[in-house]
């Protein structure tokens, strides 16, 4: 799940089978550790996480805005070993900054200005404290 | 020819709390609170605009839990019998305030507009609030909006569009039934957008949604006119962008009007301020003190020190204040026309709530808002999103960015340590709805109760107030309570579905209880 431009949040369980088959695993290689793999798709680079699998959540910084991602939880002992356990769904971040595409039919001569006139820079420091709290007590 | 136009949207909700099984709920005052000070102050308001024949055009989101609440009959014998007790101690109030120039006229004050409230409620519209606000729909003033089925924040359910769909579905053909037509817009619940969702809501038939500012400052490509005009998603949906200016004068906790001296201050309240005795019969049964709705004091300053509320002075403020709002929208719009070359919307959403409840002159200012507009200004009207679309058809097609109005701007409210250990529940038992449906394509009688009642239990724990109120610490309880309770009766239907056992008076309770959306059909998740 898409926490903001940076950030997603992942979460998983294992049947029992899987959690003694793991345990199996790290006790015959102790060089082995809960790892959470991350494929930017965007940039076809991948990146490794360490993580505790008893928590099972994790949050992840992914890092860039406006890539795509998918993230493989497995047992890792540096780059060339990798025991993938469970895969996630893609997801995407989402920009924090305009978009660099422009449609010439719908361009503006000064977009910079648009951008500041529309509050542009700050998403979120306009949103209400209170906003959507039920009535107080 | 007006140069700009002014779009509010007023969004009203609150969460499904009804609890038949207990005689003084707490929760329920929720809903008690908002009908006295805010939806019947709005109602009001509406109607004296009719009755003075002065034209406006307001958009109004009611929630599908909200317009459960205000159509059902045990609550509103409820909020009968809530406000008559409010009554009573007003009139008591009268009494012991006598010959105190001070608070007296604030007791009359208070008898007077709950008397007011008892007759709009009772006498003109019969105890049903969804009249009134039909009623001004259907003569052209109040243009109603749909919002999620029970608030789900739906970027949070991405990886489950069945209940996405679900969510709009079931408000979509909720509102049908209410207002006898389908719903042109929604509210996304938190304002909550993520690209593609427009798909969705084409499907069920919407035309229009509202985004935060940055969804379209950062939508693909550029949006040519930033937030001033709407874009034309993918789908063919349209998304109007929220302006911050607007919205800062009034939500602004330092800045905002509502912080102003002369108004009203929100947290001193009878309940709190009086003798235990006298005041008992009037707090919760069971003893504890709460606010009553009589409160007597102004803000008055940064410190404890009050000093008494005085009706009239707070009124002005809310008259020059709305004149302020007004003065800084006509001078936008006045740089905003020839720079854009075209005529801009300014999009100005708040929380219903925050007029007459947080803001108890709140109706006030947006009565001298809106007849200041109509009868004065040269230079902005009041649209709405369809008079908007039908004056200016063509707007440049653009996918939003994926935002909220919330914190920080994304998802970070309803996703934290607080909060996110309820999603892989969630997200799970949306996944076993969705397969049980489709293994149930026909299913009929008990069956087919059982599982609409899982539906509508799903549903209930996916309420995006429950993550909102365990981030925010008060009232947690009763959160963690209620997203525990739905999702054990959800996974409790699922084993007797999955064993054909099901037990008709269990089931029947459940129906009973969880009675929001009689009509729903657990196939939407198909």
């Amino acid at each position: 799940m898409v926490r903001d431009p940076y950030w997603a949040f992942s979460y998983w369980d294992f049947s029992a089978e899987t959690w003694t088959d793991i345990q199996a695993k790290l006790e015959a290689d102790p060089s082995l550790k809960p790892t959470m793999r991350i494929h930017d798709l965007s940039a076809s680079r991948s990146f490794d996480l360490l993580v505790s699998l008893e928590t099972k959540n994790w949050y992840l910084h992914l890092g860039i805005p406006d890539h795509r991602y998918v993230a493989e939880l497995g047992l890792g002992g540096g780059r060339s070993r990798f025991h993938p356990i469970v895969r996630s769904n893609e997801v995407e971040t989402p920009r924090d900054s305009p978009s660099e595409r422009v449609d010439p039919e719908w361009s503006d001569r000064d977009f910079e200005e648009l951008y500041r006139l529309s509050g542009g820079g700050f998403p979120g420091l306009s949103s209400p404290g209170s906003h959507s709290a039920p009535p107080a007590l | 020819m007006k140069k700009g136009s002014l779009l509010l949207v007023l969004h009203a909700h609150l969460p499904f709390v009804r609890h038949p099984e207990h005689e003084d709920f707490l929760e329920e005052r929720w809903l008690f609170e908002a009908i006295t000070e805010t939806y019947i102050p709005l109602i009001d308001l509406f109607d004296q605009l009719t009755f003075e024949g002065t034209p406006f055009q307001i958009t109004m989101s009611i929630t599908p839990p909200l317009a459960s609440m205000l159509s059902d009959s045990l609550l509103q014998e409820r909020y009968r019998r809530h406000l008559g007790k409010l009554i009573e101690l007003a009139e008591k109030e009268l009494v012991r305030t006598q010959g105190d120039s001070r608070f007296h006229p604030l007791a009359q004050h208070y008898h007077g507009r709950f008397l007011r409230v008892r007759d709009i409620y009772c006498n003109r519209y019969g105890s049903n609030l969804l009249q009134a606000f039909k009623k001004f729909q259907d003569q052209g003033s109040l243009e109603i909006i749909t919002s999620g089925a029970t608030h789900g924040f739906l970027p949070l359910m991405r990886p489950l569009p069945a209940s996405v769909r679900a969510q709009v579905k079931v408000a979509c053909d909720h509102y049908e039934t209410l207002f006898g037509r389908r719903p042109r817009g929604i509210w996304l619940p938190e304002c909550g957008f993520y690209p593609g969702d427009d798909q969705i809501l084409k499907e069920c038939g919407l035309q229009y949604f509202f985004v935060d500012h940055h969804g379209i400052l950062h939508g693909t490509p550029r949006p040519k006119y930033g937030v001033f005009a709407p874009v034309e998603c993918p789908s063919g949906v349209f998304a109007f962008g929220r302006d911050t200016e607007g919205s800062k004068q009034v939500w602004s906790a330092d800045a905002g009007y509502p912080g102003d001296f002369w108004y009203r201050e929100f947290y001193r309240d009878v309940g709190h301020d009086l003798d235990y005795s006298y005041i008992r019969p009037y707090i919760h049964t069971d003893g504890f003190r709460l606010n009553t709705g009589i409160k007597y004091y102004r803000i008055t300053g940064k410190t404890d020190h009050k000093e008494p509320y005085e009706p009239e002075r707070a009124r002005l403020k809310a008259e020059e204040h709305a004149g302020n709002f007004l003065f800084n929208r006509e001078r936008q719009v006045e740089y905003l026309h020839p720079r854009l070359g075209r005529k801009p919307v300014i999009v100005s959403p708040y929380d219903a709530e925050l007029f007459g409840h947080w803001w108890y002159e709140g109706p006030d200012f947006l009565g001298n808002l809106i007849r200041k507009i109509v009868r004065y200004s040269e230079v902005l009207e009041l649209t709405t999103a369809p008079r908007y679309l039908a004056e200016n058809p063509r707007n440049q097609p653009q996918m939003p960015s994926y935002s909220s109005w919330g914190y920080k701007g994304y998802a970070e409210m309803w996703l934290d340590g607080s909060n996110d250990w309820i999603y892989r529940h969630l997200h799970k038992a949306s996944e076993k709805m969705r397969e049980l449906a489709l293994a149930h394509p026909h299913a009929e009688g008990l069956m087919r109760r059982a599982l609409n009642q899982m539906a509508r239990e799903l549903l209930l724990a996916e309420s995006s107030d429950w993550a909102f109120i365990m981030k925010r610490g008060t009232a947690v309880e009763y959160a963690l309570k209620r997203t525990r309770g739905h999702l054990l009766a959800f996974l409790q239907l699922e084993q007797a579905v999955r064993r054909e056992t099901i037990d008709e008076a269990w089931l029947e309770d459940l129906e009973s209880r969880d009675c929001i959306f009689p009509q729903l059909d657990y196939r939407v998740y198909v």
